[in-house]
């Protein structure tokens, strides 16, 4: 099916004569906001407090501050052209002794700017302004308006604005200091220069005596003025409560409504500052604030998170995907496993007995799993069941949410096998670790019972198959430590292996008692002891060893629990153990003097500093280097706990956004879950509200940008379509910076694509992405590397083209989608003497489908439009019904298929092919796909040869396949039974008291093996003197199950008893009875023999048994096509084999078959040509041309189409078109 | 005619007219062809503005503004002509008066007559002419003046990048006066104002 034109763009299409026309719209593949935001500079020094503007004339300008060396003293003024391409920036420097505030401008009516700004200068506040032109001449030098003492006054953030009648209000924070009263003070100026004394603001409502901060300034189009502040509500200890407001003036400012409250923030964990405005359109108005933060917090009450606890038992953090893992835990009961997004700190998944995969029961409460002492790495966790029976292990892969088990023993309660062998019997499984980089679950298992003391460390391999696995040992240990150094390891110490220096560190601890601890290193490749740091050996140790442990550059630190025994009263804090000297030291945090400092967890960041939990005084930092501690507590970071306590006991690090993100699994419920912040302050983030007039009420709070690091956003509106500008301070680490990004930041590229050059698209039904090829000038703006440039992001690689073509008709334009298009690619070269121009490259989304690795997905049993439509909705995002438009396949059927370890896209098209489509994204970027089949109906017919330019034949990607043979399997499944094999070997013994015994037999230790027709094959037998004598000693198989699995043998002997009761009586009456002595004797003599006999009758026996086990297969199918005709023309037979895992049925492997070899002759029939470019025409097309010599009809299967379109190089040259190349199959 | 703030002292000699071109194409089909037209545009077009001689300081002037090397805006200042033809009424038309577009409604004062060649010369144009409408003068009836427009040259003023000034240095060896030989200024037409 071809396209469907337009009526008018249809006849102008068909004409000989036409005016191409093209364009290209770049856009973002995301939502614009919130924005991500591109940096203005890559300066390295502070820049901070935005504000812009724009102008009347089209140029944005931004102002901000800069940090010098000593001083806050620099202003940076950026402009742009009118046209907004590029910034320009120029520094106005106020001299030493200068820390500038808080800058703020205005246009004034000259089309000058005017600049405001608060400064201290020698003990003074300054009030100063500034004329500049647009390009930043300075026409009015910087003049003070007024200056205040620091000690009496303090003065916040001015706002300034030119208002309608063309007079200026500027509006500031001010705190009388002596007077004890805060407010909002305005001034007016009818040219900028002479300004009014100060007024307050006379805004009713909030209270004088706490801060009002943040004015900011907004004339609507009624003429009401809005000005907006923000104001501490309330202060606790060092938090504060603070929302934003606003009120309005009708008069100019003259005079303000009583306070309304944009935002609510009821407690100290947040708060609203810095609202400002800007209107779109009439009766709508957005205002973005800064919500600011001490911690993110989650805990049982968050949205998904649906386990019944809260305790952050393990916390690990995974940078690759930037997602928080927490092992919910208590004591020792297991509850689940939490993940949460750290950027949008969403709970966006669990896993606990009910999910799928499902934890296994043998894990979690009531069972005993003691999770903390089971670490991992990034997203791979670990746990093991607590005891000395019924062991397991638990690994968890939360990028491939999936859960192996590992059970050492069975377990009758929960009907498990053992599926894994090597972990010895009678030990724990106390401690375990995963080395995610080497595939491998480290489990560290012991006794510590005093007299069989031992250690068995061992791994297993976690990218075994299975289903048996092998617990592999590299250390096993008797009498290595003491009872006393193990006994608490199923409570507190830590397992850790380092690959990279191949060693395996136990550290044994205690927290109390006369229990020494113990460090113990291993040697991963020899499993041998390499260091044991013990006090008995090393007075240095701390005596009850390392509770937790980090390892760092061959160091290892650790946390203990202090006591003033043993001599150990002066070591506190952490400890330092350098293995390459052994020298052990000891570290005390220099912001409290306190014996117990409560350390617990320890994590390294990225650069060697330490971060550690105490679990009563917050989280406190450690750098080696300067031996210098920071803490990070309540009162340094308010609202870092909703419970206000600063007990944490877990931590981990996210090193690239520097935050922490730190847990509590204590049993106060109050006190457990997790708390993410940064290590460098509070978290800000912009976020906006919609307000809807003339009533004016406000929607509710969205993210204006991405992260909880920029915040403080000003914006201005394009004068073209009042999309927003938006700027903002980004705080990385401790560097501030400017971003800035465009709301709509869609924009026409067509108007710099080079005359004279290409803007070629190729569609093919070979499964490669459409391509979009072309170039443009600007290359210089549009390099994204250029920050100064704001086209540069409009052609970086992730942007969508969306590219139409179509025909200027009467004047009127009427246009066709192409398709849309990512950018993958754009070159500019700078050379001198060269004007840079870029060339980009762009693929259809396919292209990312190229890169989406699939685990596993699920099985489908479904039709392949529905598995297709699934697949795109889960992994490639496609989540709008909309983005789909696909036919009902012919000869559609239910497929029984998963893949595992694949791509998105090899996916896609296995269903495709098997089919006999090919999956095309059409020119309005839906999914759909077209058949491949040589007797689609014609779509499009030339009827003469004014269109056509070239034609050629073309065997290129011919072969001689003239058979095709496909392969398939059958759905369901046959049963075969195969060679007698031995199955079971058994033995034992069989005595003169037992008579006839049973035993049942099964085919399989697993007891899930199924054979026919045992047999029994005596190896040793049963058979004696006596039971021959008593005859009936037979050995067989008496019983065979139904099912399969299992035979029963039976012995039958006879029970000797009574013939030996019978004989002890008679020699016992031969004895009373017979006076003849001789006689006597002989005839005891042969009664005892036979009892004798019969008491030695106790005899081994050992069988096999023989069977023939049974299998189920799937029956193997196939069918052939047959290309007779070149098989006659050829002399032979070439044969093509397919196996096909969803051929499942004869018939099904004769359509695959039949379609492969009509494509193996379709391309022996392969043309190629060039005609006038049509929109009509698409790749899947079949359409009907001349031939150019004999003028027969030829009927051609579209495989390949490269539309060009190029505008000649000038007025003067002929070198413009508008074509289509085309690959086609000749199918009549 | 007037480059930036620049009044050219000795106007040029001739100019490359500037008027629109013709981006357009053809390939021959096996029994056609097929002809695309990407429309018609100014902007991009080169114009060239010599003097077979022109004055030491003009060249000077416009030699500073080339090296200003920023975008400037080109006055031509030609000037605005009116063809017309039949139905006469009237006629001649004549300088001074008042002429009224009856469709457009654009008015213009008649600077100079040309009867043989019907053309009339036009200062202070408001408004926009169209081709093929009557225009009549502001004599009153029954000797009001009218005519058909049949075309109408009214060059608008561009922004242009100055591409190259060139000349020969010549100094006149009778009266001692500087002054430039063969001099050619290239224009870049970036917009129509």
């Amino acid at each position: 099916m071809s396209i469907t034109l337009n009526p008018t763009l249809q006849t102008a299409q068909d004409s000989q004569s036409s005016h191409p026309i093209c364009r290209i719209i770049s856009s973002s593949p995301i939502n614009d906001i919130p924005f991500d935001g591109s940096y203005l500079t890559a300066e390295t020094q502070n820049e901070f407090a935005p504000n812009t503007i724009m102008t009347s004339t089209g140029r944005m300008i931004t102002v901000y501050i800069e940090s010098g060396v000593t001083y806050d003293r620099y202003i940076a003024f950026q402009y742009t052209d009118t046209a907004r391409e590029g910034f320009t920036k120029i520094q106005y420097d106020q001299g030493t002794n200068v820390d500038i505030l808080s800058c703020a401008i205005c246009e004034l009516s000259t089309g000058n700017i005017g600049l405001i700004w608060i400064e201290t200068y020698l003990g003074n506040y300054r009030l100063r302004y500034m004329v500049v032109t647009p390009l930043g001449v300075v026409i009015t030098a910087a003049s003070t308006i007024q200056q205040w003492a620091t000690a009496s006054y303090t003065l916040y953030d001015p706002f300034v604005r030119k208002l309608a009648d063309n007079s200026y209000l500027m509006v500031y924070g001010f705190y009388d200091i002596g007077a004890g009263t805060y407010s909002i003070q305005k001034r007016t100026s009818s040219d900028f220069s002479i300004w009014s004394v100060q007024s307050t603001c006379s805004v009713s409502g909030p209270s004088t005596v706490l801060r009002w901060n943040h004015p900011s300034l907004l004339q609507i189009d009624t003429g009401d003025i809005w000005l907006y502040f923000d104001h501490v509500d309330s202060v606790s200890g060092n938090s504060e409560r603070i929302n934003c407001y606003y009120s309005i003036s009708a008069d100019n400012g003259a005079t303000w409504s009583a306070a309304t409250a944009l935002t609510n923030y009821t407690d100290y964990t947040a708060s609203g500052i810095h609202p400002i405005a800007a209107q779109k359109q009439t009766n709508q108005m957005h205002v973005i604030f800064t919500e600011q933060r001490g911690a993110l917090w989650a805990d049982k009450d968050e949205t998904g998170w649906d386990l019944i606890m809260s305790q952050a038992a393990v916390l690990q953090f995974d940078s690759v995907n930037r997602k928080i893992y927490v092992s919910v835990a208590s004591s020792n009961y297991f509850y689940g496993i939490v993940r949460i997004d750290a950027d949008t700190w969403v709970v966006d998944d669990y896993w606990d007995g009910a999910t799928s995969p499902a934890i296994s029961p043998v894990f979690l409460n009531p069972n005993w799993c003691y999770a903390h002492l089971f670490n991992g790495s990034g997203n791979k966790l670990c746990a093991a069941k607590y005891g000395k029976t019924e062991r397991a292990a638990m690994y968890f892969n939360g990028e491939a949410g999936s859960i192996v088990n590992y059970y050492f023993d069975d377990n009758a309660t929960y009907g498990i096998t053992a599926n894994t062998t090597g972990l010895r019997t009678g030990l724990y499984v106390g401690q375990g670790y995963v080395d995610a980089a080497n595939n491998r679950l480290w489990l560290f298992c012991y006794d510590s019972y005093v007299l069989k003391r031992k250690i068995q460390i061992g791994y297993i391999d976690t990218s075994d198959p299975g289903p048996e696995y092998t617990f592999r040992e590299v250390v096993y240990e008797e009498d290595s430590a003491t009872e006393g150094n193990l006994v608490e390891m199923s409570s507190r110490g830590q397992f850790l292996v380092v690959p990279d220096y191949d060693y395996i560190i136990v550290s044994m601890a205690h927290a109390a008692g006369a229990n020494k601890g113990r460090l113990i290193i291993y040697s991963i490749s020899t499993g041998a002891q390499v260091k044991d740091y013990y006090i008995d050996t090393n007075s240095s140790m701390h005596y009850y060893g390392l509770n937790q442990i980090c390892f760092y550059n061959g160091v290892i630190y650790g946390t203990f629990y202090y006591t003033a025994l043993y001599s150990q009263d002066a070591r506190r804090g952490l400890c330092k153990i350098d293995i390459a000297t052994d020298t052990i030291t000891y570290h005390r945090p220099s912001w409290a003097s306190v014996n117990e400092y409560y350390l617990r967890s320890l994590v390294t960041t990225d650069t060697g500093e330490i971060v550690i939990a105490s679990d009563y005084y917050g989280v406190t930092i450690y750098n080696p280097l300067g031996d210098t501690w920071s803490l990070i507590n309540e009162s340094s970071l308010p609202g870092l706990k909703p419970s206000g306590d600063n007990k944490f006991t877990r931590v981990a690090y996210d090193s690239s956004e520097s935050m922490i993100i730190a847990g509590n699994d204590d049993y106060a419920l109050a006190e457990a879950g997790v708390s993410y912040f940064s290590r460098y302050g509070f978290l800000k983030k912009s976020y906006y509200r919609i307000g809807t007039g003339p009533a004016w009420s406000f929607g509710s709070a969205a993210a204006f940008v991405d992260s909880w690091t920029g915040y403080n956003a000003v914006v201005a509106l394009d004068p073209d379509d009042q999309s927003i500008y938006a700027f903002w301070t980004e705080k990385d680490n401790t560097e501030l910076s400017i971003k800035w990004d465009k709301e709509s930041s869609s924009k026409d590229i067509t108007p710099y694509i080079i005359n004279g050059t290409d803007v070629e698209v190729n569609w093919s039904i070979d499964n490669k992405p459409s391509t979009l090829n072309f170039v443009v000038s600007h290359g210089h703006l549009f390099d994204p590397s250029n920050q100064l440039s704001l086209l540069s992001i409009y052609l970086k690689r992730g942007r969508i083209l969306t590219l139409s073509f179509g025909e200027e008709i009467s004047g009127i334009e009427y246009w066709q989608n192409q398709g849309k298009f990512i950018v993958i690619d754009n070159e500019t070269s700078y050379g001198l003497h060269k004007y840079p121009t870029m060339s980009i490259k762009a693929e259809d989304i396919r292209g990312e489908w190229d890169e989406i690795e699939v685990i596993a997905t699920e099985y489908f049993e479904q039709s392949p439009e529905e598995t297709i439509t699934d697949i795109l909705v889960e992994y490639a995002d496609l989540v709008n019904p909309t983005d789909f438009n696909l036919p009902t396949f012919v000869n559609t059927v239910t497929i029984h298929q998963q893949w595992l370890e694949t791509t998105l896209k090899e996916i896609v098209d296995d269903l495709c092919d098997r089919f006999g489509y090919f999956l095309h994204m059409d020119v309005d970027g839906k999914v759909t796909a077209k058949r491949i089949y040589d007797q689609n109906p014609v779509d499009h017919t030339y009827s003469d040869l004014t269109k056509i330019i070239e034609y050629s034949p073309d065997t290129s990607f011919s072969n001689f396949i003239n058979q095709v043979t496909v392969t398939g399997e059958e759905l369901s499944l046959t049963e075969v039974s195969y060679p007698e094999e031995r199955v079971d070997s058994f033995g034992g013994t069989i005595g003169w008291w037992q008579g006839t015994q049973n035993y049942k037999r099964y085919y399989s230790q697993d007891k899930e093996k199924v054979c026919t027709s045992p047999r029994l094959d005596v190896i040793q037998t049963t058979a004696s003197i006596p039971f021959k004598l008593a005859g009936n000693i037979s050995e067989y198989i008496s019983y065979e199950d139904p099912n399969g699995k299992y035979c029963e043998v039976t012995i039958d002997c006879p029970n000797l008893i009574p013939e030996l009761a019978m004989l002890i009586g008679t020699a016992l009456m031969a004895e009373s009875a017979v006076a003849d002595a001789t006689f006597l004797h002989s005839s005891q003599t042969y009664v005892l023999i036979a009892i004798f006999y019969i008491l030695g009758s106790v005899v081994n026996f050992q069988f096999d048994i023989y069977a023939r086990p049974v299998g189920r297969l799937r029956r193997s199918i196939q069918s052939t096509a047959n290309d007779t005709a070149f098989q006659t023309e050829l002399g032979k037979i070439v044969s093509k084999k397919i196996d096909h895992p969803m051929a499942e049925t004869v018939a099904q492997c004769q359509q695959i078959a039949d379609h492969e070899l009509m494509v193996c002759m379709l391309q022996r029939k392969r043309v190629k040509f060039v005609k006038k470019g049509h929109l009509q025409d698409e790749a899947g097309d079949t359409i009907k041309i001349i031939h150019p010599y004999n003028y027969q009809n030829l009927t051609l299967f579209i495989t390949d189409l490269t539309r060009k379109f190029k505008k000649p190089t000038s007025t003067d040259s002929n070198d413009g078109y508008f074509l289509d190349e085309i690959q086609a199959w000749r199918v009549t | 005619m007037k480059l930036g703030s620049y009044t050219f002292e000795w106007d040029p000699d001739d100019l490359t007219i500037p008027k629109k071109g013709k981006y357009c194409s053809y390939v021959l089909t096996y029994s056609s062809v097929a002809f695309f037209t990407f429309g018609l545009s100014i902007i991009g077009k080169i114009i060239d503005i010599p003097w077979d001689e022109c004055p030491a300081d003009q060249f000077e002037r416009i030699q500073a503004i080339f090296e200003e090397d920023t975008t400037q805006t080109w006055y031509p200042e030609l000037d605005d002509i009116i063809h017309y033809g039949s139905p006469f009424v009237n006629l001649p038309f004549e300088a001074g008066a008042v002429i009224t577009g009856q469709t457009s409604g654009a008015t213009a004062t008649i600077s100079n007559v040309f009867t043989k060649l019907d053309y009339i010369m036009l200062t202070g144009i408001t408004g926009t002419f169209q081709a093929d409408e009557v225009i009549k003068d502001d004599t009153p009836a029954p000797n009001q003046k009218s005519a058909t427009i049949t075309s109408l040259i009214d060059i608008p003023n561009y922004t242009v990048n100055i591409i190259s000034w060139t000349g020969k240095y010549i100094k006149n060896l009778n009266t001692g006066i500087p002054y430039r030989e063969d001099c050619n200024l290239r224009l870049l037409i970036m917009a129509q104002l």
